[in-house]
C-alpha cells in the first residue's frame, strides 16, 4: 500500500513539474507598463518591462513635459518663444540646451540647402498643422508668411549663447527635431535605469534592450496607402536605435475635395509633393532621424540614391510605385510581409 | 517433522508471497503505465492548446484611454456587436464587430481616428488626438511590438 501510495504521490509530483514546465515562459515575462501622455500635440507611448516600470515612465514623462514648456513653439512665454517674440528687436540669452539644439538644426538646415528649415514657423502656424483646425490659408497669406522662412537669418553667437532672428516675423520651429532629438534624452535615462522597452514620441520610436525572452523588439512599418492604416509593409529589428518614418499619411486633412498632408515644404510653402509614399531613417541619433526622414520624404525619389547606404544611418524609402529601397545593411533585419509591395535591388 | 511442516509452510508462504508480489508487480506496471500515458497526454493536450490559443491569438483586450487614464477594457473575444461610448468623453464613440472594435461618430476635425479602421491584432492603436482618446489592443504575444 505504501508503495502504491509513493507511486501516486510521485506520479502528481512529475505531473505538477511537467505542467510547470509548460507554463513557465508565462511566469517569467513580468507584465509590461504602458503609459500614454499628450504632449508636443501629439501622443507618447511608453512600454517598459521592468520591476520599477513606473518610476521611468514617471522620470520620462516630467522630463518631456518640462522640454514642452521650455522648448515648444505652442506655449506662450516658453524659451523659444521669448526668442520669436524678440525677432528683429534684439539677441536672446538662451539655455545650452536650446542654443546647442537651435545650432544643430541649423547645420541641418545648411546640410539640407534649405529642404529643411527651422524658421518655417509662420507657414506652419498659418496652415495650423499641428493645431485641431488645419485650414488652406489665402494664397497671399502664404507668399507673405513664405518670405519670412530663411534659417541664414538665425544669427547665433556662441560666446554670449544667444540667438538672434535678423527679421520681425521671423520665428523657430523645432517640431522637425524636437521628437527625435529628445529620444537621445530618453535613452539617457532609460540607459540610467536599466530599463527594457521603447518610447513612440509621435510615431518615432526609440528601443532599449531585449524583450525578456532575449528577442529584439520587432516594429511593423506602416503600409502608407492602406487605407485603414494598421497594415505594415513589413517588419524591422533595430536595437537601440530610433526609428523615424515620414509619410503624407500620418495627419492631413481635406478641403473641397482636396487632401492636404502635413509635411509643408519649406521652398513652395505648401505641403510637399514628394513622389515618395515614406521615409523610415534608422539611427542612433534621434535628432538626425527625425531630421532625414523628413528632408528625405520632401527632396523626393532623386536624392534617395545617394543616403541608400551611409553609414551613419539607414533607410527604408517607399515609393509611388511601391518598390522598397533598403539600406544593404538590412539584410536581415527589415522583413518585407506585404504582397502589395516589392523590394529594389 | 515440525521443521520439516515449518519450513513447508515457509516455502509455501515465500511461494505465495512469490505470487503475490508477482501479481501485485504486473498490477504496479499497469498502474504506472497509465499514470505516465495520463501525464504525458495531458501535458501534450495543454501544450497543443496553448499552441492553438497562441496562433489564433489577435482575439484581445481592447483598451480605451482619455488623457492617458485607462476608461474601459473590454474582452473582445467574449463582447457583443454593440456601439457605445465612454463616460468622460461622449464626443467619441466605438463599435465593436465580429471581434474587432473601431471609432465612429466621432466628433474631430479631422477624422483620422476613423480612418484607422477596425483593429483586432495586439499592439494595434489608433487615436483621436483632438479628443485625446487612445484605442489599443493589449497584448504581449503579438508578433509586432509597436508600429511606425
Ligand atoms: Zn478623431
Amino acid at each position: 500500500m505504501m508503495k502504491k501510495q509513493n507511486l501516486f504521490l510521485g506520479g502528481i509530483l512529475l505531473f505538477s513539474i511537467l505542467l510547470n514546465g509548460c507554463t513557465e515562459a508565462r511566469q517569467t515575462n513580468p507584465e509590461p507598463v504602458v503609459n500614454e501622455f499628450f504632449a508636443f500635440s501629439t501622443l507618447i507611448t511608453q512600454k517598459l518591462y521592468q520591476e520599477n516600470g513606473n518610476e521611468v515612465i514617471e522620470q520620462t514623462q516630467q522630463m518631456l513635459r518640462d522640454k514642452e514648456q521650455r522648448l515648444s513653439l505652442y506655449v506662450e512665454g516658453s524659451e523659444l518663444d521669448q526668442v520669436n517674440q524678440m525677432a528683429g528687436i534684439a539677441p536672446v540669452q538662451v539655455s545650452e540646451e536650446l542654443f546647442e539644439m537651435v545650432s544643430v538644426s541649423k547645420r541641418y538646415c545648411e546640410l539640407s540647402e534649405g529642404r529643411f528649415d527651422i524658421t518655417i514657423a509662420p507657414l506652419s502656424v498659418l496652415w495650423g498643422v499641428d493645431s485641431e483646425h488645419p485650414r488652406v490659408p489665402e494664397k497671399e497669406k502664404i507668399e507673405k508668411a513664405l518670405s519670412l522662412v530663411d534659417y541664414r537669418k538665425v544669427e547665433l553667437d556662441e560666446e554670449k549663447q544667444t540667438i538672434f532672428l535678423a527679421e520681425k516675423g521671423m520665428a523657430l520651429d523645432l517640431g522637425g527635431i524636437a521628437k527625435g532629438y529628445f529620444c537621445n534624452d530618453v535613452r539617457e535615462l532609460y540607459e540610467a535605469a536599466g530599463s527594457i522597452g521603447w518610447i513612440s514620441i509621435g510615431g518615432i520610436i526609440y528601443n532599449h534592450g531585449t524583450k525578456p525572452d532575449d528577442s529584439d523588439f520587432v516594429f511593423g512599418i506602416r503600409d502608407p496607402e492602406d487605407p485603414v492604416g494598421v497594415a505594415y509593409v513589413g517588419t524591422l529589428t533595430a536595437p537601440e536605435k530610433v526609428i523615424s518614418t515620414t509619410g503624407a499619411y500620418e495627419r492631413y486633412f481635406e478641403e473641397d475635395g482636396v487632401i492636404y498632408h502635413h509635411i509643408l515644404d519649406p521652398k513652395t510653402g505648401y505641403p510637399s509633393e514628394s513622389d515618395l509614399l515614406s521615409v523610415t531613417v534608422i539611427c542612433k541619433d534621434g535628432g538626425l532621424a527625425d531630421y532625414l526622414s523628413t528632408t528625405l520624404y520632401i527632396a523626393g525619389s532623386e536624392a534617395i540614391e545617394n543616403y541608400r547606404n551611409d553609414p551613419r544611418f539607414e533607410v527604408i524609402v517607399i515609393d509611388k510605385n511601391h518598390n522598397i529601397y533598403c539600406s544593404d545593411s538590412l539584410k536581415g533585419k527589415f522583413e518585407l510581409t506585404s504582397e502589395d509591395y516589392q523590394l529594389y535591388e | 517433522m515440525n521443521k520439516k511442516s515449518n519450513c513447508k509452510v515457509n516455502q509455501l508462504d515465500k511461494g505465495e508471497e512469490l505470487v503475490e508480489s508477482r501479481f501485485t508487480f504486473r498490477f504496479r506496471l499497469r498502474i504506472e503505465f497509465w499514470l505516465i500515458l495520463g501525464v504525458v497526454v495531458l501535458c501534450a493536450g495543454i501544450l497543443l492548446w496553448r499552441g492553438i490559443k497562441e496562433k489564433t491569438a489577435p482575439i484581445g483586450i481592447a483598451v480605451i484611454s482619455y488623457d492617458g487614464e485607462v476608461q474601459m477594457r473590454i474582452d473582445l473575444s467574449s463582447e457583443q456587436d454593440k456601439t457605445f461610448t465612454f463616460e468622460k468623453n461622449p464626443k467619441v464613440q466605438f463599435e465593436i464587430q465580429d471581434h474587432a472594435i473601431r471609432f465612429v461618430h466621432v466628433e474631430c476635425p479631422d477624422k483620422l481616428c476613423e480612418k484607422s479602421g477596425f483593429l483586432r491584432v495586439e499592439n494595434q492603436t489608433a487615436v483621436c488626438l483632438p479628443n485625446r482618446t487612445t484605442l489599443t489592443i493589449q497584448g504581449s504575444g503579438g508578433e509586432i511590438d509597436a508600429f511606425v
